[in-house]
Formats: C-alpha cells, sequence, structure tokens
C-alpha cells in the first residue's frame, strides 16, 4: 500500500529496461537472421514487462481506494504526456543524430515501453506531490 | 466535506497508522481524509465509523 513505492520502483525498472534496449543497439544489430524474429522478440518482452510491472506488482502492492484512484489519474496524465512526447519524436525523427552513429527514425520504436515506465512513474510523482 | 476524525482519533487515542491498519488502508489516506483532501467512499465512511461506534453522520457532514 505504497504507491510512491512503486513509482520508485517502476522508474527504476524503467531506466534499467532504456539501459538494456540501448545496450542491445550499441553492441550490434540484433542477433537474429529475420527482423520479423527480433520485431517479436522485442514485443514479447514489452508484454512481459507490461504484465509485471502493470499487472502483477499493483496486485501486490494491494492499492487503497484513493491509491487506485491516484494510479487511474496518473494513468490517464501520462497517456495524455507520453503522446505528446511520441509527436516531438516523430517530428525529430529525421534529425541528423550521426555522431552517436544512431539514426532516430530506425531506432525510437525500440525504446517505447521504457519511455513509457519513465513517463508514469514521473507523473505519479507529480500527482502525488500534488496531492500532498 | 467536513469530518472530525482527528478529534475521535485523539480521543481514541489512535495514531494514524493504527486507524489506516483497522480500516484496511494506508496511513496516507487516513492523512488525506483528516485533511479533507480526499472524501472517502460510503463503504470506508462505514468502517471508519463502525471503528468508533458512531454513525457516519457523526463524523462526516456537509459544509454549510
Amino acid at each position: 500500500m505504497n504507491l510512491k513505492k512503486f513509482f520508485k520502483d517502476e522508474l527504476y525498472f524503467g531506466i534499467f529496461t532504456l539501459f538494456i534496449f540501448s545496450f542491445v543497439l550499441i553492441v550490434d544489430e540484433p542477433p537474429f537472421e529475420k527482423q520479423w524474429f527480433g520485431s517479436f522478440i522485442y514485443l514479447i518482452i514489452s508484454w512481459a514487462v507490461y504484465y509485471f510491472v502493470f499487472v502483477r506488482s499493483v496486485k501486490e502492492f494491494k492499492l487503497d481506494e484513493r491509491e487506485s484512484m491516484l494510479f487511474t489519474k496518473t494513468g490517464n496524465i501520462s497517456a495524455f504526456s507520453f503522446i505528446t512526447l511520441l509527436i516531438v519524436i516523430f517530428y525529430m525523427q529525421e534529425i541528423d543524430a550521426s555522431f552517436i552513429n544512431i539514426s532516430i527514425k530506425e531506432t525510437w520504436g525500440r525504446f517505447l515501453l521504457p519511455l513509457f515506465l519513465i513517463c508514469h512513474a514521473v507523473t505519479g510523482f507529480i500527482i502525488i506531490k500534488r496531492e500532498n | 466535506m467536513k469530518n472530525n476524525l482527528h478529534v475521535l482519533r485523539a480521543e481514541k487515542r489512535l495514531s494514524q497508522d493504527d486507524l489506516a491498519k483497522l480500516v484496511d488502508v494506508s496511513r496516507q489516506t487516513i492523512n488525506a481524509i483528516e485533511r479533507e483532501k480526499y472524501d472517502p467512499s460510503l463503504p470506508l465512511a462505514l468502517k471508519i465509523a463502525k471503528v468508533f461506534n458512531k454513525k457516519v453522520e457523526e463524523i462526516f457532514f456537509l459544509e454549510d
């Protein structure tokens, strides 16, 4: 029953997945012969992360009625901020980022899940701070 | 909605944490109710009333 701890864990996990996905990207091309297989694996990982964070963890944290209300509110607001973020990224995808040897256009899709987790956690912290 | 939860809790010498455990919510929720930042649901209000052995309207009331 501690929403703050939940968002803290979510933020750490979001940053961790961001590093893992970045590491995979920097080290090499995906070690898969076919691109669809690589994408499928990413999809499975994303679903698993989503399940453990938003389905299992929420049940284990046993949020009370006020916390559930704040959690829903966080979801709604973070969806809005996430869509805004996606629009910004969409318009920035043509920017030349050759100094890091990575094309934003080809890679940003892989970071959707960690970005959402971070966005959700930060929104949660802001809402908790405002409510208190 | 106003309430006199703080007074009742002091009379019974219960901490926010004690009351939270009795009604199965977080301490922060009790704190939010006392500071009138959150209005509890009817089941939670009934649970709180039961702890203090009072009617709901004796604890929670509308501001005139």
